[in-house]
């Protein structure tokens, strides 16, 4: 049992933690921007810009019916850079279709007459979209936007399969090297709980939000 | 890369291995099939027992639920891969490792970690139909489990059609994830044509394939919406969507 508790072997498995966390905040970012931007192309987007529009929806519908695995895999082609760099755009790829269907959930529930207002107040439509629609849509949306970034952090551990060295590979080698029942079962258990104590955070963090929301 | 992308004899060389890729396909399959089934016997299961009243077995209910709704489906694979064989071995005594077959390192995988899933989905359909319907059907000599079976479960059903389908696209997605376990599965397959031809067109067949079965899938989540939005009865809670139960 001794023999998985050394120095080493935590700082290790910290290190990849540290890696899967500063992923997943930079993919989070990434594919926020990405996908609220997909999502008020699919909503918006219309007349001379449908081709936007259509583009958009190509996009969101191939990555939401084909695994991320799949795609985590192919960009290893297409992604010069370290490792870091690659999960990052991967991870953001994949995850933005995702968002952009949250986001776009936000934006059908803002009326048309949030527009007509702007409009006669002399906003211009980027003025409008900028400080009357998203600000209300993101209000709306926040708690399943966090329980998306737990699904993100989650996703990082694909990341394992292109031999980047973030959690779940890191306490993978350990495992493997580990030579009693009690340290494999140790490793699993830490494994889990480093994945569990973050995205239960962020569950927490999404209830506290939804209470707020409805008493403001 | 465009040029790349279209150069025809890539596609040739890449097509050549389809009948591994039609192999690997039945596996994505097979495995989505009866994973399928683990998850639905799990999810009905542990969703009727959180509506109960029992303390304890609620306890163990939402325990499981939380423990897998918030770890990585991967960790579940490798523990089948790595950990369980390990422990069979030391416990028999074995001096070769034993190896579980991938197909049971798939099914239990994404089995166990979509069950928790689909009890979520199951409680709040269950919740969603109104109290005084059970208080009706009680005050009209039904038992408990009656009332459960003819009046609840019923309205239930039409209720969590949409989030059910769109579990099962999330798990027939998840077993690409076996992938990563050598699971001979359609995704393992495609990464092996790729790593052997160093042609990257052997993803874009393995997309294809994948996007076949799932599209379907996911316009049927559609149809089923807008089924269940012509349902007035049931209360419209503000779903506490958890990002779909990808991986």
């Amino acid at each position: 049992m001794t023999d998985v508790f050394t120095v080493e072997n935590m700082t290790y498995m910290l290190g990849g933690m540290k890696l899967t966390l500063e992923i997943a905040v930079c993919a989070t970012v990434i594919s926020i921007v990405l996908g609220t931007v997909l999502a008020l192309a699919k909503t918006y987007c219309k007349g001379i810009f449908s081709p936007l529009s259509i583009v958009a929806s190509i996009y969101v519908e191939l990555f939401r019916c084909t695994p991320q695995l799949l795609w985590i895999l192919m960009f290893r082609f297409f992604v010069k850079g370290g490792g870091f760099h690659l999960g990052v755009v991967s991870l953001s790829i994949v995850s933005a279709p995702y968002i952009c269907e949250i986001v776009r959930g936000g934006l059908n529930n803002i009326s048309k007459g949030q527009f007509e207002a702007g409009y006669s107040q002399g906003f211009r439509l980027r003025q409008i979209l900028l400080f009357i629609v998203l600000p209300q849509a993101f209000r709306a949306i926040i708690p399943s936007l966090i329980s998306q970034v737990a699904s993100i952090i989650k996703s990082t551990s694909l990341l394992a399969s292109i031999n980047i060295f973030e959690y779940l590979f890191t306490c993978n080698t350990v495992m493997l090297n580990a030579s009693s029942i009690s340290g494999i079962f140790i490793v699993y258990f830490m494994e889990a709980l480093g994945y569990f104590i973050v995205c239960y955070l962020l569950i927490v963090l999404v209830n506290l939000v939804s209470r707020k929301l409805k008493f403001a | 890369m465009l040029e790349s992308l279209l150069d025809p004899w890539r596609w040739e060389r890449s097509l050549q291995d389809f009948p591994d890729y039609l192999e690997g396909f039945g596996m994505t399959l097979r495995v989505t099939a009866a994973g399928w089934l683990i998850a639905m016997c799990i999810g009905i299961l542990l969703g009727l027992i959180s509506t109960k009243q029992n303390k304890a077995l609620k306890a163990v209910s939402r325990i499981y639920i939380q423990f897998f709704q918030n770890t990585p489906i991967t960790i579940q694979f490798f523990f089948f891969y790595v950990g369980v064989p390990a422990i069979i071995k030391q416990l028999f005594h074995m001096s070769k490792a034993y190896r579980l077959s991938k197909f049971v390192i798939g099914i239990f995988g994404v089995g166990l970690y979509h069950g928790a899933y689909i009890a979520e989905v199951i409680r709040s359909g269950i919740e969603a139909v109104p109290g005084g319907q059970k208080e009706a059907a009680l005050s009209q000599g039904f038992t408990e489990n009656q009332a459960m079976a003819y009046v609840i479960l019923p309205q239930t059903l039409k209720m969590i059609l949409p989030p059910l389908t769109s579990q099962t696209l999330a798990l027939l997605k998840n077993t690409s994830t076996l992938a990563m376990v050598v699971g001979l599965d359609l995704m393992y397959y495609a990464d092996k044509s790729v790593g052997y031809t160093g042609y990257f067109q052997g993803y874009l067949i393995a997309a294809a394939m994948y996007f076949a079965v799932c599209f379907p899938l996911a316009m049927l989540v559609k149809v089923f919406e807008r089924n269940a939005a012509r349902n007035p009865e049931l209360k419209r809670k503000k779903k506490k969507s958890r990002g779909g139960g990808l991986i």
